[in-house]
């Protein structure tokens, strides 16, 4: 006859307890119950979540640094008075949640970096292939003066002119509402600037910087945002790290697929990376280090993100050196 | 939303810690020590995938304990589990994650689990979730004291007990992220935990076991809600009892599991 062992012990039964074991079984191990409140007339307990998120930086030939960052009352559950959980927050809501606010606090080096490519992004192909259409009225308002408004309607064009005036390149005739002219911004593009092609290049670069928000929701162009997001994800580490930093290709590419901003999946499988970060480097965003596959960048945008280090740090628990 | 706080415990923390140290009547004051070859199945855990390191591991001890187990002994095949479930995503893996997978599928893991649909979305990467491959059971319990961690060693092979806790704030007293290790023995007398930790090992990749006085695994381990994760193959569950009914209702989702795999011929 099998003989059976009883194993039995008695367990936490607090609230904050029975969460855990809810998180972890469900949404996901930075997520950590942070309070329980009892509703008197619901009879229920409220629990509220924090996620505690770390950021491991080892660059190639200097000490590992960690960074927590603690966003709290991120997500919420409910639980009955015996500690069955009746309602909680998906485990997508609150990812959703937490790459909002990672967004928000990285949003002055995005930021950044998109300004500092001002001049360079129209050059650069998924930007020319992508929006084309861009690029093709920029080149007719160069060359007839003027385009008007009801045929770009009729062309179903007019999306792609937005972008345009909200970035005062374009402007409209001030005698005739139908007919749009170039604003003095463009012609001071076109004063600068020999060939047509660079000027419209330019005309990208401005509306990149300025506009990605309006490309991406609206105009449903969203191929060239790793171009934005991997140099992001780079010069983020090396402003919480403090300096330039060698970071490895494949570090680099993990944080790039945990940090990318939702919508962009289909491009992680898709887009060619390799040849991604040729182009980054060919417009001086990225330096590569081809002998230990490492990425870095430049000292100009360098200094120019390292500005919001105290910003990003006050956001953040603690900076461990050497862990 | 935005405001860094360290975990809080609570004003009488000191008299549960003496409660969670007590020594009770009955109850082993040592542990048998974890039989577990770590010069030979060592799952180094390098970036966030501790509590991956710490399933691998656990498949393989009950591998190297109950050879007669289905159970991949290749290191590679584990070094691919870590990283086909290696967090794609900010909130961290959850043990749903690990079992079937569904996390790397964000959009997914809203949806209960289509088990009529043939779709790949289900089991992205890992052609049979972990539960189905490995046969083991993932049951997360909350220990109210040391002491209830010693029944899960008293058996013929122990328990794997994955315990979760703040390692940082154990240590340093400042909030980290949740951690996992391998509980290894437990020593009410000496006052000490052991823990395979996968990301204490030597130059050779080979984890290094490490004693932790209780007072400070108490204090990060206190706000993970004493959270541990017994491991063990489904051939033992008759043996043992348990009193929640958490079991039975991962039995009939391990049953729709198989019937998946059996109709898809996987």
């Amino acid at each position: 006859m099998m003989s059976y062992t009883s194993i039995s012990i008695k367990e936490r039964k607090d609230p904050i307890a029975l969460a855990m074991k809810y998180v972890i079984n469900n949404l996901g191990i930075n997520i950590r119950p942070k309070d329980a409140f009892f509703n008197e007339e619901e009879k229920h307990f409220i629990i509220n979540l924090n996620a505690i998120i770390p950021n491991e930086i080892s660059p190639i030939g200097k000490a590992e640094k960690s960074i927590i960052f603690i966003f709290e009352n991120i997500g919420k559950m409910i639980m009955d008075k015996d500690g069955k959980v009746i309602k909680s927050d998906y485990a997508q809501d609150i990812e959703d949640r937490i790459q909002s606010e990672f967004w928000k606090l990285h949003q002055k080096v995005e930021d950044t970096i998109k300004e500092y490519g001002k001049n360079k992004w129209g050059r650069l192909v998924p930007f020319k292939w992508f929006l084309k259409p861009i690029y093709a009225i920029v080149n007719r308002l160069i060359i007839d003066g003027e385009l008007k408004k009801s045929r770009l309607i009729v062309e179903d064009y007019w999306k792609y002119v937005i972008p345009l005036l909200d970035n005062d390149l374009v402007t409209y005739d001030s005698h005739n509402e139908d007919k749009l002219i170039c604003s003095n911004l463009l012609n001071g593009l076109i004063e600068k600037c020999e060939d047509q092609i660079t000027i419209s290049e330019l005309a990208v670069g401005i509306i990149v910087a300025s506009s990605t928000d309006y490309l991406v929701n609206e105009l449903k162009v969203s191929t060239f945002l790793p171009y934005i997001d991997f140099p992001k994800m780079y010069y983020l580490d090396a402003l919480e790290y403090g300096e330039m930093i060698e970071l490895s290709y494949d570090d680099l590419f993990k944080k790039y697929i945990r940090f990318s901003r939702k919508g962009d999946s289909t491009f992680k499988k898709d887009l060619n990376f390799q040849y991604m970060i040729t182009d980054l480097v060919s417009a001086e965003i990225l330096t590569e280090n081809k002998t230990n596959n490492s990425i870095s960048g430049v000292d100009k945008l360098f200094n120019e993100v390292i500005k919001y280090r105290e910003d990003i740090l006050s956001n953040a628990n603690m900076i461990i050196e050497g862990f | 939303m935005f405001n860094a706080r360290s975990n809080r415990l609570p004003p009488n923390f000191n008299e549960i810690l003496d409660n969670m140290i007590i020594v009770k009547d009955g109850i082993p004051k040592i542990s048998k020590k974890l039989s577990f070859d770590l010069n030979k199945y060592s799952i180094v855990s390098k970036a966030a995938d501790c509590f991956q390191a710490c399933t691998a591991m656990a498949a393989l001890y009950w591998k190297q304990n109950l050879p007669e187990l289905e159970i991949n002994t290749e290191i590679e095949y584990w070094k691919n589990f870590k990283k086909d479930t290696s967090i794609r995503n900010i909130k961290g893996i959850s043990l749903k994650g690990i079992l079937t997978n569904l996390d790397l599928n964000s959009d997914a893991n809203q949806e209960p689990l289509d088990l009529n649909s043939s779709s790949p979305k289900n089991f992205r990467e890992l052609p049979i979730p972990l539960e189905v491959e490995t046969k083991l059971q993932f049951i997360s319990k909350n220990p109210e004291t040391f002491s209830d961690l010693m029944p899960p060693f008293s058996v013929d092979i122990p328990i794997i007990q994955i315990a979760i806790y703040d390692d940082m704030f154990a240590r340093r007293e400042i909030t980290g992220p949740s951690h996992a290790s391998l509980i290894s023995r437990v020593d009410l007398v000496e006052r000490k935990i052991t823990l395979i930790n996968p990301e204490n090992c030597n130059k050779d990749n080979i984890i290094i076991e490490r004693n932790m006085d209780m007072k400070e695994f108490a204090r990060g381990w206190f706000v993970t809600g004493n959270l541990v994760i017994w491991v063990y193959p489904q051939q033992l569950e008759k043996k043992f009892v348990f009193k929640t009914g958490s079991t039975k209702i991962k039995k009939i989702k391990q049953e729709k599991i198989y019937k998946y795999i059996k109709e898809n011929h996987i």
